[in-house]
């Protein structure tokens, strides 16, 4: 285990990293940013830190029970890959949980991998 | 006879995004039974009421949001005061967007336009627009009278009567 256990109710969402068992971070509800330097910003640099202290190879976000998000929220996931590829100690991969009647999460996910390449495996 | 004709008149207020999102979700459901338009068009009304709410001119305090049917088509249109910087802002983002031959197009180099962004340039109201005409299926038009500017998303339906005959 590497990302510290969380549990945040913000307005309409709620992420959940569990303290055990792989690195899965879970999203539910509503997802709402103001823009990609909202709080959404600043988890995604605390895992990403936390990642790479610990050398982990993979992080899990499970979308599955994620309503909706904003556009800012897929900048804010674009920019995580960016960081990916940018930081040169960072090994992980991103696997993308999404479910699969939810079209706008799989148009969302498929852009996001273009720019993701191997570095985001969708689910 | 249109079905569908809600106009609200919101106050600029980020909390109301919601709100709008879930009543047009449900009003789209109640009159044309259709998940795929519900979910396009509520997404539709919210990201053009969260692009008002963000580039209205300082002194705006509300924002009126309409959706209503017109022939094979429902229009999800918002009007908002803005700055003459702020329009023309949105006049070439609008451009932009329709430049593309289709949303997916638009869609995708909005996240690589993201992508390459430098990290202190922030958000941009592009990947909204996209999206709007991507996964909204909808076609933009944009109105600017004076201070005050209306962005129309229309998107091709199917009514469910039509559908189920």
């Amino acid at each position: 285990m590497t990302l510290p256990a969380q549990d945040i109710h913000r307005d309409n969402v709620r992420v959940i990293v569990a303290d055990e068992g792989p690195n899965v971070v879970l999203l539910t509800g509503v997802l709402r940013q103001v823009d990609d330097r909202d709080w959404l910003a600043q988890l995604i640099g605390e895992w990403h830190e936390a990642a790479v202290a610990a050398e982990c190879p993979e992080i899990v976000l499970d979308l599955r029970e994620l309503e909706y998000a904003n556009s800012a929220v897929w900048k804010c996931l674009t920019n995580w890959v960016r960081l990916i590829h940018r930081d040169q100690r960072a090994v992980y991969c991103l696997r993308i949980r999404a479910r699969a009647g939810a079209h706008w999460q799989q148009l969302g996910l498929s852009a996001l991998q273009l720019v993701g390449g191997p570095r985001v495996i969708l689910q | 006879m249109p079905a569908l004709h809600v106009s609200m008149v919101v106050d600029r207020d980020w909390a109301n995004i919601d709100r709008i999102r879930v009543a047009v979700s449900q009003a789209i459901l109640a009159v044309f039974g259709d998940l795929e338009s519900r979910d396009a068009l509520a997404m539709v009304a919210a990201e053009l009421l969260e692009n008002a709410i963000k580039y209205a001119a300082p002194q705006a305090t509300t924002v009126r949001v309409a959706v209503y049917d017109m022939s094979r088509d429902i229009v999800v249109a918002v009007s908002n005061e803005v700055s003459d910087d702020a329009a023309e802002r949105l006049r070439r983002r609008v451009e932009w967007v329709r430049a593309f031959s289709s949303g997916e197009e638009a869609y995708l180099a909005a996240i690589c336009e993201a992508y390459q962004a430098n990290d202190a340039q922030g958000a941009s109201p592009g990947l909204g627009l996209a999206r709007v005409v991507h996964e909204g299926g909808c076609e933009l038009h944009l109105e600017a009278r004076e201070a005050q500017v209306t962005l129309r998303a229309s998107r091709c339906v199917q009514r469910s009567k039509e559908v189920h005959a």
